[in-house]
């Protein structure tokens, strides 16, 4: 056997297979989800998947099969709430998990060939979300979704009553809409203004001012609308922004000109206008583009990812509903390994908790008969029912997101280069415009003046900052999402750049967070001779979800790859102390204990005494004492607080070189936003609710784990791998983003000084504008696409 | 440079027919989804001609 145990590939996922499951031809598959998805495929023909899969190069994930029910997919009240009916079709729409490539998205729509009740199933690619429609009279989508489930796409229903999504969706669809007649109107009105350039006059070029003006007409109120509202509310909030130099640009120039279409002159400036109203609707949207699809993409739909839950019928037996569907005062049945879904008293039963996503304790805590549990928190132990006393926005875990989104809509009190900036353009520009204005007025006249002002004011509109900022920004956080770092925000671009302070949590940030198996010690070799440590200690724990147990399968699949296991007689999963299993006459035990400090020791006895002791602790990732050396290196100050033990920390700190009095242990929540507080220009890294709070406090965050949904909602960064040399990577795409900014400010402002005294004394008139305008667009367009080539983070890693 | 009566109407009304259009199109929802068309067009020749190379057999 030892020649094949490298190279052996799951015929599904192509990943290397450690213990592995054969179907009836031989096929070799890494799980037993795998091998239920190809035989799906076959059956259906649909082995083609495979074929595309080859040609991408990318292939598909183990599958893991949810165990969950779909019962209440059935429920005409729930297809009420979820589905939607049109011309006698029923159709839902599904948020699937595990969606990446373009094989996923040929089998999914092909659902129709595996259920007869499906007439087409269409695949929202970007943002993971399948809509099913069923045959006329059909309404059942329980069938449509087991099966989804079964190939390895775990289906979780989208409720078509969220006012948020269609209100987002809505003003997409307006923005491309204003986009599209801005581009029709700016198109033909530089038709008619280039002939009005190029020497059309008389009865010619009054027509073409007449129409210029119709086309004018919907840029100016449509169009342009949302930069008069978003300059509305910034001048209520008395902030200044870059959209009140532009709104003024704008109107100004619409007016005056449509003044000087009255008296008949040539000066007519709707082309610049509509030009710059279209370049920077563009601007916006790709921006917008951008950071939707990098937040779509990475499972932030966390929310709807809840499988079925079981509540008690009147007649005491069970069904399968929706979170959705729970009521305050069920009753309900939470199986190991599942979330709790409301705030409630166990009723029956004894379990022990992970509290660890509501408070930051690492241990598993033992509730019984009468004791509280909290939404969000996992069941490890065993079934218990429990009483719903609060569900929803009610529970401990809704207040802390909707205090945490109120807190996220206050006012930051940090301002922005690019609003500093503007604010200082803003006043100084119609301060000279007014100035410019009268004294024209007095020298030359109102006609001249108006003329000379107008020349100004749309020189000097900041088409830099409006057009090239969100460019830069866009560019620069796609290249962190194809990197696996999500920037949520430009802000927080600019935000790292101040950073001083780098704040870590320890486990599952510079630690795996897991238990992994570091210290094998074999008592007593003659119990080995038929099976092998690590065989043994697999068949006792492969039943177990226990963390523990999970991380001791897990070593001993990659230590042998062809484990053998026994078939148990009785098998028994004890609260609290392990697993006690018979085969035969021989009774074998695995019962885990706390080590000296921080291990955790699994003793595995035969017929009482020792044979195996395994031990287990949280080893530190591999590239973090290169990532704080690094970061060290660069200047910044980095700190530890935990909330683990002091002598874990002590010893992790010891490792990483953490200076004293810069790492801090057993702290709460509470503790680790009171101390980021006082440290300014701060960066949190962290991960977990339990970090939540301090990412508030922080200047700026980053969550290093794809998994938590209230960290990832507040970090303004997160990271699709937890990798910390992506933290490096973030700050290097920043300082640059930053530096481009800063680049095109300096290069719009040299070109506005001198563009607004050429303005003021009358040198430039309508035709150079209209040149010059769009060539300085153009430059700061091409020091952007060069400033964010695709290479600059190879170029900056290879120097480094 | 009298068919410029004539020209400039025509490209205007041209125009808006297809400003129409694009109002329809983008309030029906077809551009609500940007990524995956573009990939489903990769697939669909493709597999048609397998599964009837496939359903022949069977025949």
């Amino acid at each position: 056997m030892g020649q094949v145990n490298t190279l052996i590939h799951c015929k599904h996922c192509h990943e290397p297979v450690h213990a592995p499951f054969y179907d009836d031809s031989k096929n070799v598959f890494c799980c037993q989800g795998c091998l239920s998805v190809y035989s799906i495929l076959e059956q259906g023909n649909l082995q083609q998947f495979y074929k595309i899969q080859d040609q991408t190069g990318d292939y598909t994930k183990p599958v893991s099969v949810e165990d969950t029910h779909f019962d209440y997919l059935n429920h005409t009240q729930f297809l009420n709430d979820y589905g939607s009916f049109q011309e006698g079709l029923w159709s839902m729409s599904f948020y699937l998990k595990g969606v990446h490539c373009l094989a996923c998205l040929w089998l999914i729509e092909r659902l129709p060939e595996l259920v007869e009740e499906v007439k087409e199933a269409r695949l929202n690619i970007g943002k993971s979300l399948v809509t099913i429609t069923l045959h006329k009279d059909h309404d059942k989508f329980k069938k449509a979704a087991e099966t989804l489930n079964k190939l390895g796409y775990p289906p979780f229903p989208i409720s078509n009553q969220d006012e948020l999504e269609k209100l987002k969706l809505k003003e997409e669809r307006s923005l491309l809409l204003k986009i599209g007649i801005a581009g029709f109107s700016m198109m033909n009105i530089m038709l008619y203004a280039g002939s009005v350039y190029a020497g059309a006059n008389g009865g010619y070029s009054l027509s073409f001012g007449l129409l210029s003006f119709i086309l004018v007409l919907p840029v100016v109120t449509y169009c342009a609308s949302p930069f008069y509202k978003s300059a509305w509310s910034s001048l209520k909030n008395k902030r200044v922004n870059i959209d009140i130099p532009l709104s003024l640009a704008i109107i100004l120039g619409f007016l005056i000109s449509s003044y000087f279409l009255l008296m008949g002159k040539e000066l007519i400036y709707f082309d610049s206008i509509t030009t710059l109203t279209f370049l920077i609707l563009l601007s916006r949207f790709v921006l917008r583009k951008v950071q939707q699809t990098s937040l779509n993409k990475n499972d932030l739909s966390g929310i709807f990812q809840r499988g079925s839950i079981q509540r008690k019928m009147a007649n005491g037996d069970f069904e399968h509903i929706h979170p959705d569907q729970l009521n305050t005062g069920d009753s309900i049945a939470i199986l190991p390994n599942q979330v709790f879904p409301c705030d409630g008293v166990i009723t029956k039963g004894a379990t022990k908790i992970n509290l660890s996503t509501l408070t930051g304790e690492s241990q598993n805590i033992l509730h019984e008969k009468g004791s509280k549990v909290f939404m969000g928190t996992l069941n490890i132990g065993s079934r218990v029912e429990v009483k719903a006393e609060k569900v929803g926005r009610e529970t401990r875990l809704g207040k802390l997101l909707t205090d945490l989104e109120h807190q996220s809509l206050k006012e930051s009190h940090y301002s922005y280069l690019t609003d500093t900036v503007s604010k200082y353009f803003v006043n100084i520009i119609i301060l000279v415009a007014i100035v410019s204005f009268f004294a024209n007025y007095s020298f030359l006249g109102f006609e001249k003046a108006l003329e000379n002002t107008l020349a100004l004011i749309i020189v000097t509109c900041p088409c830099a900052f409006g057009l090239a900022t969100p460019l830069t920004f866009s560019r620069i956080m796609s290249l962190g999402q194809s990197h696996g770092i999500i920037i949520k925000t430009e802000d927080a671009l600019e935000k790292l750049t101040k950073v001083k302070n780098i704040i870590f949590d320890k486990t599952g940030t510079l630690t795996k967070g897991d238990y992994s198996v570091t210290k094998v010690e074999v008592l007593n070799e003659e119990h080995f001779s038929q099976f092998s440590p690590q065989e043994i200690a697999f068949s006792l724990e492969c039943k177990s979800s226990h963390p523990v147990a999970k991380a001791i399968t897990q070593w001993a699949n990659t230590q042998d790859q062809w484990l053998n296991t026994l078939e148990f007689d009785s098998y028994e999963e004890i609260l609290g102390f392990g697993i006690r299993a018979k085969i035969n006459q021989d009774s074998y035990e695995a019962f885990s204990s706390e080590g000296t400090n921080k291990d955790t020791i699994v003793n595995i006895t035969k017929n009482g005494e020792a044979i195996l002791k395994l031990t287990l602790n949280d080893s530190l990732r591999e590239e973090a004492p290169a990532t704080l050396k690094t970061l060290r290196a660069n200047g910044y100050q980095t700190y530890l607080f935990s909330g683990d033990k002091e002598a874990i920390v002590n010893e992790t700190a010891a490792l990483l070189e953490f200076k004293e009095r810069t790492f801090l242990a057993q702290m709460s929540p509470e503790d680790k936003a009171q101390k980021v507080r006082h440290l300014p220009h701060s960066l949190f890294v962290g991960d977990g609710a339990n970090d939540s709070l301090a990412f508030n406090e922080a200047m700026t965050s980053i969550a290093t784990h794809g998994s938590v949904e209230v960290s990832l909602r507040v970090a303004d960064i997160f990271l699709t791998q937890p990798n910390l040399e992506h933290i490096n990577k973030a700050l290097f795409l920043a300082q640059k983003a930053i530096n481009t900014v800063k680049i095109n400010l300096s290069f719009s402002l040299m070109y506005n000084i001198s563009g607004a005294v050429l303005a003021i004394f009358g040198f430039i008139g309508p035709l150079e504008a209209a040149v010059l305008m769009p060539l300085s667009s153009l430059t700061v367009l091409g020091i952007t696409l060069f400033q964010t080539r695709d290479n600059i983070l190879e170029i900056s890693h290879g120097n480094s | 440079m009298e068919i410029l009566k004539i020209l400039i109407p025509m490209a205007l009304i041209l125009g808006s027919v297809f400003v129409l259009f694009f109002i329809w199109a983008a309030k029906s929802g077809q551009f609500d989804d940007l990524d995956t068309p573009s990939k489903r067009i990769l697939l669909d020749d493709d597999s048609d001609e397998h599964n009837n190379t496939h359903k022949r057999k069977e025949v």
